[in-house]
C-alpha cells in the first residue's frame, strides 16, 4: 500500500484509551537539536547530533467521562502516551514519556468545546515503533482472560538486530493477581526456532492498570519475529503493547 | 497501480456491493440501477457516480476518487407510512457502518487495487453523505436515500511530462 489516511487511529495515555474523544494530533514530533561545529578547513557548516527531544500536541473534544477525568489532573509525574496510526498488528505507533503541559479549552463561536494538551519528553524523545497487540476486534487493545501468547509479527524490512528494543505497555484494565507482559522472539515464527523471551523486554508483575516504558540491554539481539506473551494469574486484562526496535545504537 | 482495468473496476464494484449485501436487510442488492420498478421491501442498488483526480497525490502519479452511489429505495405505499423514514434511516446507517468497519476494502488488494481509504469524512470532496428524497420510477413512487461511497485509489494515473 502507498499513501494512507489518518482514519481509524487510537490514542492511549497511561492506563486510558482516549481515542473516542480525541479529535486529532497537531504535532507528533521527534526532534534533534544539532550542534554547530564549524571548522576553518571547510566552507559548509558542520553539525553533530545534540539533544533529542519529543512532543505530542493533541486536540480533544470535551468529554466528562473519557478525556476530562484523565487530562484535567495535570500530574507532575511523567505521562506515557502512545499514538497508534492504524489498528493492524505491526501498525506504526509513536510513543513518548514526558510531562503533560496544559489542558486548555477553547469554546468556539459555533458552540464547540475543544481542548489542547501537550506532552513534552522528559529525558527522552518521541519514538516510532510498531504495535504488537493490533489486529484484534478492539484494534490495538488486546483482551485476555488468561495468560498466553498473541500473534507474532515480522517486520520484513528488518532482519535480526543487535541493539536491543524498547517496549511501551499500557495496561488499561486488570482483574486478578498479577500480569507480566513480555516480548518473545523467534527467527521463523516458532516453526523451527521456538519463541523465547527477549531478555529485559518485560514488565514487572503488574497488579494495577498503568503504563511503562521498558528497555533491554543496548546490545541485545532481537530476532525477526516478535510477539507478546503474558504470564501471571488473572481473569481479565486489556492492554496495548508497542515495540521500538533499534536499528542502530540506542540514543536514550 | 496504473490505470484501472475492466476486471478491476468490476471487482471494485463487487466489493462495494458486498457490504450492503451481507447486512441481510434488502430484498435485492443490485450491481446497477434497476431498469424496472422494484417491488415491495427495500431495494439496494450500487452504481458508479464519478471518477475524479484528487490533490493529495504523490509527485509521480495522480490518485483518484471513485464515487459510488448506494441507493436504498422503498415503495411509497409501504405501510405504516410513518415507519418508512426510520426504517430507511436505520438501513442507511447500517450500510455506512459497514463501510466504516472496513475502510481499506481489504479484498481489493487481491485484485491489484490500491485503496487508500473510503473517504467517509470528505477529505477529498463530499463525505459519505446520505440525503433522502422521493423517486419516481416507471410511474411508481419510492422514498429513497442515496448514500455516496467515495473511495480514494492511490497513484492510478502515472504522470509523464
Amino acid at each position: 500500500m502507498a499513501i494512507a489516511s489518518g482514519l481509524a487511529e487510537q490514542f492511549f495515555v497511561d492506563a486510558n484509551d482516549l481515542s473516542a474523544a480525541t479529535a486529532g494530533a497537531r504535532r507528533l514530533s521527534s526532534s534533534m537539536s544539532p550542534l554547530q561545529t564549524p571548522v576553518i578547513s571547510e566552507r559548509g557548516m558542520r553539525r553533530i547530533p545534540g539533544l533529542r527531544d519529543g512532543a505530542m500536541d493533541v486536540d480533544s473534544w470535551f468529554d466528562d467521562s473519557v478525556i476530562h477525568p484523565v487530562l484535567s489532573t495535570l500530574p507532575t509525574t511523567d505521562r506515557v502516551a502512545t499514538w497508534c496510526l492504524t489498528t493492524a498488528l505491526g501498525g506504526p505507533t509513536t510513543s513518548i514519556v514526558g510531562k503533560q503541559i496544559g489542558y486548555d479549552p477553547t469554546r468556539g463561536q459555533d458552540g464547540s468545546l475543544a481542548l489542547a494538551t501537550s506532552v513534552l519528553g522528559n529525558g527522552s524523545a518521541l519514538e516510532w515503533g510498531r504495535s504488537l497487540t493490533g489486529g484484534g476486534a478492539f484494534g490495538n487493545i488486546a483482551v485476555q482472560g488468561s495468560a498466553g501468547s498473541l500473534t507474532g509479527y515480522n517486520d520484513e524490512a528488518i532482519a535480526a538486530t543487535n541493539f536491543g528494543l524498547q517496549l511501551y505497555v499500557h495496561l488499561l484494565s486488570f482483574t486478578g493477581t498479577s500480569i507480566t507482559i513480555a516480548v518473545h522472539d523467534s527467527n521463523d515464527n516458532g516453526a523451527g526456532d521456538a519463541y523465547a523471551i527477549v531478555p529485559g523486554a518485560t514488565t514487572a508483575a503488574l497488579t494495577t492498570p498503568g503504563a511503562v516504558r521498558v528497555t533491554t540491554s543496548a546490545t541485545e539481539n532481537v530476532k525477526e519475529w516478535l510477539r507478546i506473551t503474558t504470564t501471571g494469574t488473572f481473569s481479565a486484562a486489556t492492554f496495548v503493547a508497542a515495540y521500538v526496535r533499534n536499528a542502530t545504537a540506542r540514543w536514550f | 497501480m496504473s490505470g484501472l482495468t475492466v476486471e478491476q473496476a468490476r471487482a471494485l464494484r463487487d466489493i462495494v456491493k458486498s457490504v450492503p449485501n451481507r447486512l441481510g436487510l434488502f430484498r435485492n442488492t443490485l450491481g446497477a440501477e434497476p431498469k424496472n420498478a422494484p417491488g415491495m421491501g427495500i431495494t439496494c442498488s450500487v452504481f458508479c457516480h464519478a471518477v475524479t483526480p484528487i490533490l493529495r497525490s504523490s509527485i509521480a502519479a495522480t490518485s483518484l476518487r471513485v464515487e459510488f452511489h448506494v441507493r436504498l429505495q422503498i415503495p411509497w405505499s409501504t405501510a405504516p407510512e410513518e415507519d418508512i423514514d426510520p426504517v430507511l434511516m436505520s438501513a442507511a446507517v447500517a450500510v455506512m457502518g459497514g463501510y466504516a468497519a472496513g475502510l481499506r476494502l481489504s479484498p481489493a488488494e487481491a485484485a491489484g487495487i490500491d485503496v487508500r481509504t473510503i473517504d467517509i469524512r470528505g477529505m477529498e470532496g463530499v463525505s459519505m453523505a446520505a440525503p433522502f428524497g422521493t423517486l419516481d420510477h416507471d410511474g411508481k413512487k419510492y422514498r429513497a436515500v442515496l448514500i455516496t461511497v467515495p473511495i480514494l485509489l492511490n497513484n492510478v494515473l502515472t504522470e509523464v511530462p
